[in-house]
């Protein structure tokens, strides 16, 4: 809480705290766990007490930072437009928005309850588990587990959020209590709804954006993965937030939301390497729509995303480095960035986007928010005040994609297996930056119809 | 090649380029209606109606069959902690009664080692065994801990890997054994 008040994005009202409290968990999040990573890294063993004291210190950082700040200057543009609003009457739209909400609310505690008691199979049981409990035990990177060439199937190059703060979860309830575990990941999801909600509420008219985040939601493709425990929802959470927060960015140029996109997309790295590939394409994305070599108030707060994100990755990718792993399934970029590699495989890139097209096109999972996004931000393009804001959602949305279909491209497995074992998992992130994405433009585009009408 | 092209057509046609297509086309037709001509307002005002509309019944109607799927989730599935744990081992179909063996045999803040047969083994086994034996540290290669983990590895070879030591094995599955490594290798 105390980071996003430090960025101007909430007042230190009871009702603004609570509406913030999803954005605020992904701020803790993402700022905490990193700091724990990079601990373990230097051989500090991360238990309740360190973490604890990392938090407080972040908190109490960002209060610290935002009383001075509020000392020298006045109300940021985004805490004055979210609240010093007026009282809202209760139209027919709005009590309709509002009872939306509460259904959303309540699925997300109801999918949440109902995934308490679930077993650890797969991906959660064989790496993130493992992880997450060998931190319980020992606190820190024991090396029969994070080096151990025994267990080079459980993806030693696998980054670390996911296993850190669930070990975090364990030590808090002084047990590694791995049935109700399943309840983080759902937790980071309502965090993400809540977070959208909120930051979309602050500018928008909630019937306009509700519908595509309830899309979400209720998407079968979500829910059924976050019941298994594994991190590709979590990533792509903060990869959908970095994009929302970025395409706020666009517009409004507060520089806030530029820390915010870095913050979200450091985060994502740190949860899977996917999220490594989707937070350089929403970078480039960023860097590109806005133009940042024009201005200095365009560049700085690029770089300082930039440089969050980077810091935030930056010490496990040395730890990899320094201990000689590395990712496992893909071919070493020193060989697969030969031209004639990457042409004698050619054949594999129209296989995989067939693949990754179909699982997007799958109503029965993601609900068509894909197309309904693909063509909101076509619209969205030919207007003159969203132009920007929706290139940069397209430009995320095709880099994202490509950065996937590129891994798919170099892919040291069979690519059949390769595809059956993971396109349904790793589309999770282009399907979030597509919602969040859509909601914020299907309400630009409403207000603008509503003003020149 | 032919063959992928093929396929990445019918993907685009069957999969993204109806829905895409269905809502464009209600966009147009929407903006249309709305003032008689075509202008980025109707337009913009069309794209807002047709996408929520698009939206709103199959978020309704996907939020209730989620609702079931999810409700049905939590009546089938009630594990308790420790069942939950061996998920993996039921779900890779390993023989649970093997983990309850070497969990009594290997001393839990022991080292151990993993070596799993050929034939019949899922490739999974070493990453659920490590798992679930946690406290209990597996090490990359026989000779490094006192312990090892032997599933699926035919009883004369287990001998020689113990090297004089001594060996359980799991009743009924000779091939699942926990030994200690003899004296001499140690």
């Amino acid at each position: 809480m105390g980071l996003i008040h430090a960025l101007g994005l909430v007042s230190l009202r009871p009702g603004r705290l609570v509406l913030a409290s999803g954005l605020a968990y992904l701020a803790g999040v993402a700022s905490v766990v990193p700091i724990c990573i990079a601990l373990l890294t230097i051989g500090v063993p991360v238990d309740l007490p360190v973490a604890a004291t990392v938090t407080a210190g972040v908190g109490v950082a960002g209060f610290g930072y935002a009383f001075l700040r509020l000392r020298r200057t006045a109300p940021t543009a985004c805490e004055s437009e979210g609240v010093q609003s007026a009282p809202r009457k209760w139209t027919f739209p709005l009590v309709l928005s509002r009872l939306g909400i509460l259904l959303i609310a309540g699925f997300l505690v109801f999918g949440a309850l109902s995934s308490k008691h679930l077993p650890l199979v797969s991906d959660d049981a064989h790496i993130f588990s493992l992880r997450a409990l060998a931190l319980f035990h020992y606190g820190d990177l024991v090396p029969e587990v994070f080096t151990n060439p025994a267990l080079v199937r459980s993806h030693l190059d696998y980054p670390l959020l996911q296993p850190v703060l669930e070990s975090l979860v364990y030590r808090a309830i002084a047990r590694p209590d791995v049935a109700l575990i399943h309840i983080e990941p759902w937790i980071i999801f309502a965090s993400t709804v809540a977070a959208a909600c909120y930051m979309l509420s602050s500018r928008r008219r909630c019937a306009l954006w509700l519908p595509a985040i309830a899309a979400l939601a209720v998407a079968p493709g979500v829910y059924m993965q976050v019941s298994r425990g594994g991190a590709d929802v979590s990533e792509s959470c903060f990869l959908g937030v970095a994009a929302l927060s970025g395409g706020m960015w666009v517009e409004d140029r507060l520089p806030a939301h530029a820390v915010l996109t870095g913050l979200m997309l450091g985060a994502a790295a740190s949860t899977k390497n996917e999220g490594l590939g989707g937070a350089l394409a929403i970078l480039i994305a960023l860097g590109l729509v806005a133009r940042i070599w024009q201005a200095r108030e365009r560049w700085v707060p690029w770089l300082a995303a930039a440089a969050v994100s980077v810091a935030a990755v930056l010490p496990w990718r040395l730890w990899m480095s320094g201990h000689d792993i590395s990712n496992a399934d893909l071919t070493p970029l020193g060989t697969a960035l030969k031209p004639a590699f990457l042409s004698d495989r050619l054949n594999r890139v129209p296989y995989a986007a067939d693949k990754m097209l179909e699982q997007l096109g799958n109503q029965g999972r993601w609900i068509w928010l894909f197309p309904v996004t693909l063509v909101v931000a076509l619209v969205a393009v030919t207007t003159p005040r969203l132009r920007l804001v929706a290139a940069f959602y397209l430009l995320s949305v095709v880099g994202v994609t490509a950065s996937i279909l590129f891994a798919y491209w170099i892919t040291a497995l069979p690519i059949t297996y390769h595809l059956q074992t993971s396109v349904d998992r790793t589309v999770t992130g282009i399907v979030f930056v597509c919602a969040l994405g859509a909601a914020n433009l299907l309400a630009a585009l409403g207000e603008d119809v509503g003003r020149r009408t | 090649m032919s063959l992928v092209v093929a396929s990445f057509r019918a993907a685009l046609v069957d999969d993204l380029l109806v829905p895409t297509l269905a809502l464009t086309v209600a966009v147009l037709a929407l903006a249309a209606i709305r003032r008689g001509r075509l202008s980025r307002t109707t337009v913009a005002g069309a794209t807002v109606t047709a996408a929520t509309a698009f939206l709103v019944p199959l978020a309704l109607t996907q939020g209730w069959s989620s609702v079931k799927a999810l409700d049905s989730q939590r009546r089938a599935q009630h594990f308790s902690v420790e069942r939950a744990r061996l998920g993996c081992v039921v779900g890779d179909r390993m023989e649970s009664g093997f983990v309850q063996l070497a969990r009594g045999t290997i001393p839990p803040s022991a080292r151990y080692s993993i070596t799993v047969g050929r034939v019949a083994v899922p490739t999974s086994a070493p990453l659920c065994l490590a798992q679930v034996l946690l406290p209990r540290r597996p090490v990359a290669r026989v000779g490094q801990a006192p312990w090892l983990v032997l599933y699926g590895v035919a009883p004369r070879k287990q001998r020689t890997l113990v090297r004089g030591g001594r060996l359980v094995v799991l009743t009924g599955h000779p091939e699942l054994a926990v030994g200690r490594l003899g004296s001499r290798a140690r």
